[in-house]
């Protein structure tokens, strides 16, 4: 008994000790996290697939469902005067330009172009310090910078001067950035995209397609010119891109939209989607009709045909793109011709975006698309008018080959449908910026287009919209203003 | 208690009284003395009990066959007293040996009650700690533990946030403490600590409850610990209470067998009225006209005579089934008890079930005279068939059951389902519901085993060491399949495989010791280790063929999805201490503290202490109360201590890259790139609870009633909360330590016996609980931020955490009745038309903008109570449970649909009929003019979900199996009951208990289209042998 009790004393003691000495050495260690599933900064960044993978990630926002999959466009269009939505409160706001600080949707952009500015500026910190091949190593880095400058573009356009972070921010004490006014973004801007146009490649193989070239950077450079006013240089710029002869237009205006073609020659740059995996909202966004409508999963009218806006009222039935661009009949799935205003929602519809395969709304392959050829002749006809005296033959071609292609006419023959000769310089403006609202109808190019000529919001105004007063710009997000110790409320934009 | 007897008893303390008074008169003479400590009822020995010798701190305990030995005098007078037995004074009077008999003590005081690491009397408890008992878990039908608590413990909140079979139930101790980190309670089930971590509504379905893989049958006693005293013994998981469940253990002798059955039948409590077929179509007709359309949609309403309740085709009325079966007995060295469990759940929405069958064995063994042994294993297999009850409106079935038209017919004469969004008028993104319930599959099968051996080692008298040893592993597998019947659905379908471990070690020693006839410590410290790791493994397809395999053949689907795989680890060292020590049995002071070392907080702030201290003082024991002899029991207690809460979820505190996947190329292929979505603080640590508790607790009457009243005060400071910082900087949140909140609130219970006559008794209790649930301060500047918003239609968040408003309250406009004519520019609403509604301009600018919302209530109640009356008379008894919330507030975001108007063509409440219409102008009514305007969020949608419901009614019978005559049949009940039979609210939805969100969503008290409750009869047997 006794030796029993000995034993099993000892045994017990040796237990414990077993068990204290096994774990106590090991206490800091065990409570040490150990990772598995993710990889931490510090052991990143070493090889030419890790600078790959930061420079998709510096892109992959643009796919996220607050930007490009749809509200980036629901701001933009909702916004201008060509477009409405019938209902739900939250985005009639916009469509009213009558948002608070907190509303929903200005403020997720936000979050998503400044993800991307933050991978981008992560990617042009950290891949230079990476042993790789050089080209692809400063091919990598001017894609960072394009990605940067463009998300800058949009953030200077829609709420002016913003917090301008331009290395990685690592720690809580560095989230803190103050407004910087917008001349000091834009130069921002212009500086990314010079050293970008430089390094960029100016095709992509058809893997890379969706990848910046120096096209997508002359473009996107041309068009900051064009909005900083700096006409000469737009002009410039845009002439380049016209002559690396990269780009043409296509005959056939809708085939530009078409979701079996979207890598077309047409095409500079747009954010890829596939549609089953990722996929935009666009094809049911733009028609109206409900499962009716056989060009979408779902006609769903959430952006409908303003009909006091110009283009319901005044264009010109003649001009192809009208029809391409917007409706009030269509045929059903039953081969009937319907009437968009029998429905609920009774809008006319826009039919630019189509996916008549889509799996579900929201799963539309349409590539939303940035910038387009007949971009490049806009702005190099408006800026080459604006530059000097007036229009030149060379403007006055750029914009009659946009409307030639509309009228299905030939691009090179003068035709009774081009804009009228001897414009004075100011109508010759007014009539590209209005080739443009009929060219880019839901392309997300108008409420810019009325913010640089200062039609807004005032146009919306004569629609009898109920707009904020005072407001010219977004609001900078409510979150923004009281988590950014860098700001005050004097940074908030006027009418906010 | 019978007269005679007490007559006896007193004698038998004045006899003892004086015979102590006599012995202190002589002086000692010291002999060798030797007896056993036995039981009166069974005469079985009881190891352990401790013997003193009055008046000296001599004494010692008894061996394990109950005997002791002692040096003692010929007059002494030998104090005897064992756990669960009444104390008893011996005079020894020159006897040497002596048979000393204890009696079971029935009244609670004697109670044991399972604290953090131990037990301790009832009497002798300094903090605030209530206990279910088995009977009261088995007055009703539950599917897990948990829900055995509701009305029956003050300051303890059971929500059942839906009432789909297994679905999740959230339990606020309290109140809630944590804005991020969890709000769930602990559980310690049979000495093994379980967070049940609830999950989020994925979009998919609503969460399941993790604890239902527990069965409930097996559980002797709940006990909940409340204030600080009770639970920073568990330190870093302290912060929201503890809930300890202990299950039945066999007890030595025969062996018994009971077996128990229930079967019931579950049907919807409520439907919602909603128009019919003829209704909608004139309401469509009305809005058509109000638009100015030229054509109505329905200009023949003849050529429509189909009038759909899609209530009536998704519900049904559903099964429930019980069936337990356990075994326990065995000797003085080596007791078990063995259950089985068989439980079989069908949901009354149609596909939608919850399954479980387990096993348990509790052994308990005794290895030597110093050495035992206990164990507790639990084994299960769960199956939950989910229902679609999405956050994301359009994909939930109940939702879609709600607003389709009712012209839609179920199904197209081919037999297939009739597409319910081509009715004319309607909204074009609804689902046909049966579609939704029958071709949308959505199976969780948890597989889990829950093992823990704890082995008892006595060092020396009152020394006690115990090292337990446990696991508690499960692996659970979901199969989601979209059939190709789903509108939209090519076939999609996805496996998701989890599987979890966690080992614990515990180490702890314990000494009881008493010191004279004053003094009494308990002391307990110790280590412990508890380490988990989970991994996770998925694949999807989709693009099938056929529907033939569902999830059994992904590579079947044209489509193969990306694989996803994932794993975590986390573990928590921990040293605690607790001390009890007593004088004169009415001076009780408890003092603990424990260390945690937590895997999950920045590098320099792992380790956090959490220390409490309780003072308590028996009044009744004093001298002076002697005298009120009606008086049994008067305790005060005040305690203060320092709690935590670590549920923030794994490598929060680094700075991490995960992978982000895009498109490219002219093929339109995945590319998949890494980025940092997380932006690491090292500086992340321990969010503390620091709570004040004073309660009192009396018993009258011999414990015939018995009340108890605590106040609380907790202040939870270093806030862990996904702290916005600013967007700009590429990330729109940070986990931080950062601001705090404040609970207070009035715990009272009052039970008592009624009654108590031979054959007829009555209890009653009653408890009631309020709690004060503020934000001290959040580190946002504007003192505020909002909860994730709600999907669309509502886009928009509704909850809004807010300095000086409790948290997550409710934010939206105010009504201001309708307008009567057309609005021009100058107006608050420009294009509003008569008709439609208006709002107030809460800040006067002039116009209606989102500036004009302003906080419109709150999700948690101004208090909850419960009802509860056990009556027995013969063998009849009767059990009946009230229980209700007041004060609470639910967004009934199923009504932004339902009473919109017809704004987005879907059907409508039934008193929808009381509108503004053209042929009556009435600004006063309750809806506005059918349009396509969509409402605001605003005031309409918050209701006041208080109720009063009748949650449980059982008649029983016990059968007199004894006057059978028959040896080896012990016992025998019948018993009927109903749940849920009657509930008193003014909530418009399926039911005002409801929450489509849960776990640490701050979206809180959001109806979107939540399963509904149901209404259940069962009928049920026991039987003993």
């Amino acid at each position: 008994m006794n030796t029993r009790q000995t034993l099993l004393r000892r045994g017990l003691t040796l237990l414990t000790l077993t068990l204290s000495l096994g774990l106590f050495p090991g206490c800091q260690d065990s409570l040490q996290e150990e990772v598995y599933s993710f990889v931490s900064a510090d052991n990143f960044y070493k090889t030419a697939a890790d600078a790959e993978a930061a420079v998709i990630a510096a892109y992959q926002p643009f796919t996220s469902d607050d930007y490009f999959r749809r509200n980036f466009y629901n701001i933009g269009l909702l916004a201008d005067d060509q477009v409405m939505i019938g209902r739900n409160a939250t985005f009639q706001a916009v469509d009213n330009f009558n948002v608070t600080p907190d509303h929903p949707f200005h403020t997720a952009l936000w979050q998503q172009m400044y993800l991307c500015i933050n991978r981008s500026n992560t990617g042009i910190q950290r891949i230079p310090a990476i042993s790789m091949d050089e080209t692809r190593r400063t091919t990598l880095v001017g894609e960072c910078r394009y990605v940067r400058a463009y998300n800058y573009f949009n953030l200077v356009r829609l709420f002016g001067g913003v917090p301008m972070p331009t290395t990685e921010i690592q720690s809580p004490g560095q989230t803190n950035n103050p407004k910087v006014p917008k001349e000091k973004v834009y130069e921002q801007i212009v500086a990314d995209l010079l050293e970008a146009e430089k390094v960029l490649p100016l095709t992509r193989p058809a893997a890379e397609w969706g990848r910046a070239t120096r096209g997508a950077a002359q473009t996107l450079l041309a068009e900051v010119y064009l909005t900083m006013e700096r006409w000469q240089q737009a002009a410039d710029k845009a002439k380049e891109v016209i002559d690396s002869k990269q780009y043409q237009l296509l005959p056939d205006f809708k085939a530009v939209f078409s979701v079996s073609n979207e890598a077309n020659a047409e095409i500079i740059q747009s954010i890829q989607f596939d549609g089953p995996t990722i996929g935009t909202w666009f094809a049911s966004f733009n028609h109206a009709g409900g499962s009716d409508n056989p060009n979408c999963f779902l006609g769903s009218a959430n952006w409908s045909v303003e009909q006091k806006s110009d283009i319901w009222l005044n264009w010109d039935s003649k001009d192809g793109r009208k029809a391409a661009s917007t409706y009030d009949k269509f045929i059903n799935k039953a081969g009937k011709l319907v009437s968009v205003f029998d429905y609920p929602q009774p809008f006319p519809g826009f039919g630019k975006y189509n996916a008549p395969n889509e799996v579900s709304n929201g799963n539309s392959p349409c590539n939303p698309i940035i910038h387009r050829y007949a971009d490049v002749l806009l702005i190099y006809a408006e800026a080459a008018s604006q530059a000097g005296d007036g229009p030149t033959p060379a403007a006055y071609d750029a914009v009659n080959q946009v409307r030639r292609r509309g009228y299905k006419v030939p691009l090179t023959a003068p035709s009774e449908f081009d804009v009228p000769a001897g414009l004075s310089k100011a109508a010759f403006r007014q009539a590209v910026i209005r080739e443009r609202s009929l060219e880019f109808v839901i392309e997300n190019k108008r409420l810019f287009d009325l913010m640089r000529t200062g039609q807004f919001p005032a146009i919306l105004k004569t629609q009898g919209k109920n707009v904020r007063d005072g407001a010219t710009l977004f609001p900078i997000p409510l979150s923004e203003l009281n988590s950014n110790l860098a700001l005050t409320q004097a940074d908030q934009n006027p009418g906010y | 208690m019978n007269r005679p007897y007490t007559v006896w008893l007193h004698a038998l303390i004045l006899l003892l009284c004086l015979s102590a008074q006599a012995a202190l008169a002589q002086t000692a003479n010291e002999i060798r003395l030797s007896g056993i400590v036995i039981s009166e009822s069974d005469g079985k020995p009881l190891p352990g009990a401790t013997v003193l010798i009055q008046a000296t701190n001599k004494g010692t305990t008894t061996d394990a066959d109950g005997r002791f030995q002692l040096m003692a005098g010929l007059n002494a007078t030998l104090q005897v007293s064992f756990i669960g037995y009444r104390s008893r004074s011996v005079a020894v009077d020159n006897r040497t040996e002596l048979t000393i008999a204890l009696t079971a003590d029935e009244s609670n005081l004697a109670e044991v009650v399972v604290v953090g690491y131990g037990t301790q009397k009832r009497r002798d408890v300094t903090g605030s700690i209530a206990s279910v008992s088995a009977a009261a878990i088995k007055e009703m039908p539950i599917t897990s533990a948990e829900q055995g608590l509701q009305g029956r413990v003050a300051g303890v909140q059971v929500i059942q946030s839906n009432s789909a079979p297994g679905g999740a139930v959230s339990i606020r101790v309290r109140g809630g403490n944590s804005v991020l980190g969890g709000n769930e309670p602990l559980y310690v089930i049979d000495g093994f600590p379980v967070y049940n971590s609830i999950g989020t509504n994925d979009g998919q379905s609503q969460p399941t409850n993790p604890l239902a893989t527990i069965n409930p049958n097996d559980i002797v006693s709940m006990e909940v610990l409340k204030d600080a005293s009770a639970t920073a013994i568990f330190g870093a998981r302290g912060a929201n209470g503890v809930v300890i469940v202990t299950t039945r253990r066999g007890k030595a002798g025969p062996g018994t067998v009971d077996v128990e059955a229930y079967y019931g039948v579950q049907t919807v409590r409520r439907k919602i009225p909603l128009l019919n077929g003829s209704q909608y179509m004139d309401l469509a007709n009305e809005k058509a006209r109000n638009l100015g359309q030229t054509t109505l949609p329905f200009p023949d309403k003849s050529k429509w005579p189909v009038s759909t309740d899609w209530q009536e085709e998704l519900f049904r009325p559903a099964p429930i089934r019980n069936y337990a079966l356990t075994f326990s007995g065995g000797s003085e060295t080596s007791r078990y008890a063995i259950s089985g469990n068989w439980f079989d759940q069908q949901g009354i929405v149609t596909g939608s079930g919850f399954r479980r069958g387990s096993l348990r064995a509790n052994m308990d063994n005794t290895l030597s005279r110093k050495l035992s042994l206990s164990t507790s294993i639990t084994a299960s297999r769960t199956i939950n068939q989910q229902a679609r009850t999405s956050i994301n409106f359009g994909n939930g079935v109940v939702y879609n059951a709600l607003i389709s038209s009712p012209l839609a017919s179920v199904y197209n004469p081919d037999g297939s389902y009739f597409p319910v969004s081509t009715i004319p008028a309607t909204e074009p993104f609804g689902t046909n519901p049966l579609a939704l319930a029958r071709e949308f599959s959505n199976e969780l099968v948890t597989n889990r085993i829950l093992a823990n051996t704890n082995l008892t080692y006595a060092l020396t008298a009152g020394l006690t060491l115990s090292v337990r040893l446990g696991i508690d592993y499960s692996n659970d597998r979901t199969d989601r399949y979209f059939s190709r019947k789903l509108p939209g659905s090519t076939g999609q379908a996805g496996v998701i495989t989890g599987e979890g471990s966690t080992y614990l070690n515990e180490n702890i020693l314990t000494y009881k010791k008493q010191f004279g006839a004053d003094h009494t410590l308990d002391a307990t410290g110790g280590f412990t280790w508890q380490e988990s790791v989970f991994s996770s493994l998925s694949a999807s397809s989709q693009n099938f063929a056929v529907d033939l395999f569902g999830t059994d053949n992904l590579s079947a689907g044209n489509s193969p999805g990306v694989p996803a795989s994932g794993r975590s680890k986390n573990s928590l060292l921990s040293w605690l201490g607790r001390v009890n020590y007593g004088f004169k049995d009415r001076y009780l002071l408890t003092v603990s503290a424990r260390a945690d070392g937590s895997s999950r907080f920045g590098s320099g702030n792992k380790w956090g202490f959490f220390p409490s201290a309780a003072l308590a003082w028996r009044v009744s024991e004093e001298p002076f109360m002697k005298a009120v002899n009606w008086v049994s029991d008067l305790k005060l207690r005040t305690s203060v201590g320092v709690t935590g809460n670590q549920e923030i979820g794994n490598y929060q505190s680094l700075n991490r890259l995960s992978t982000v996947g895009s498109i490219q190329g002219v093929a339109q292929s995945p590319a998949v790139g890494f980025a940092v979505t997380t932006m690491a603080n090292p500086d992340l640590k321990w969010e503390t609870t620091t709570q004040y508790d004073a309660g009192l607790d009396v018993g009258l009457w011999n414990g015939r009633i018995n009340l108890s009243l605590d106040y609380y005060v907790k202040n939870t400071t270093d806030l862990l909360a996904q702290v916005p910082v600013a967007i700009s900087s590429g990330f729109s949140s940070i986990l931080l330590n950062s601001g705090s909140i404040r609970n207070r609130g009035v715990d009272v219970s009052l039970d008592g016996t009624i009654l108590n006559r031979s054959r007829l008794r009555w209890n009653a209790g009653v408890n009631l609980s309020t709690n004060r649930n503020r934000v001290q301060s959040v580190a946002v500047r504007g003192g505020q931020f909002f909860a994730p918003l709600i999907t669309s239609p509502v886009d928009l968040p509704v909850n809004i955490i807010r300095e000086g408003q409790p948290v997550s309250a409710f934010f939206g406009y105010v009504r201001d009745g309708l307008w009567g004519e057309d609005q021009g520019a100058s107006s608050l609403m420009p294009n509003a038309r008569a008709g439609e509604q208006r709002y107030k301009d809460l800040n006067g600018d002039g116009k209606i903008t989102a500036d004009d919302r302003t906080v419109l209530g709150k999700p948690n109640p101004d208090f909850i109570y419960g009802l509860t009356s056990q009556l027995t008379y013969g063998p009849f008894d009767l059990n009946i449970l009230f229980q209700g919330v007041q004060g609470a507030t639910v967004f009934n975001a199923n009504n932004f649909t339902l009473s919109d108007v017809f704004a987005r063509g879907n059907n409508q409440l039934a008193d929808i009929t009381d509108r503004w219409t053209t042929e009556n102008r009435n600004v006063n009514a309750k809806y506005p003019r059918a349009s396509s305007v969509s409402p605001l969020v605003s005031d309409r949608f918050f209701e006041d979900a208080s109720y009063f419901r009748l949650r449980n009614i059982q008649v029983g019978y016990n059968l007199p199996v004894g006057s059978l005559g028959v040896k080896w049949f012990r016992s025998a009940r019948v018993y009927l009951s109903g749940q849920n039979l009657l509930t008193v609210t003014r909530y418009t939805g399926f039911d005002p208990e409801v929450s489509s969100t849960a776990g640490s969503d701050l979206r809180k008290g959001v109806d979107i289209g939540a399963y509904p409750a149901a209404k259940m009869w069962t009928a049920g047997l026991r039987l003993g042998f």
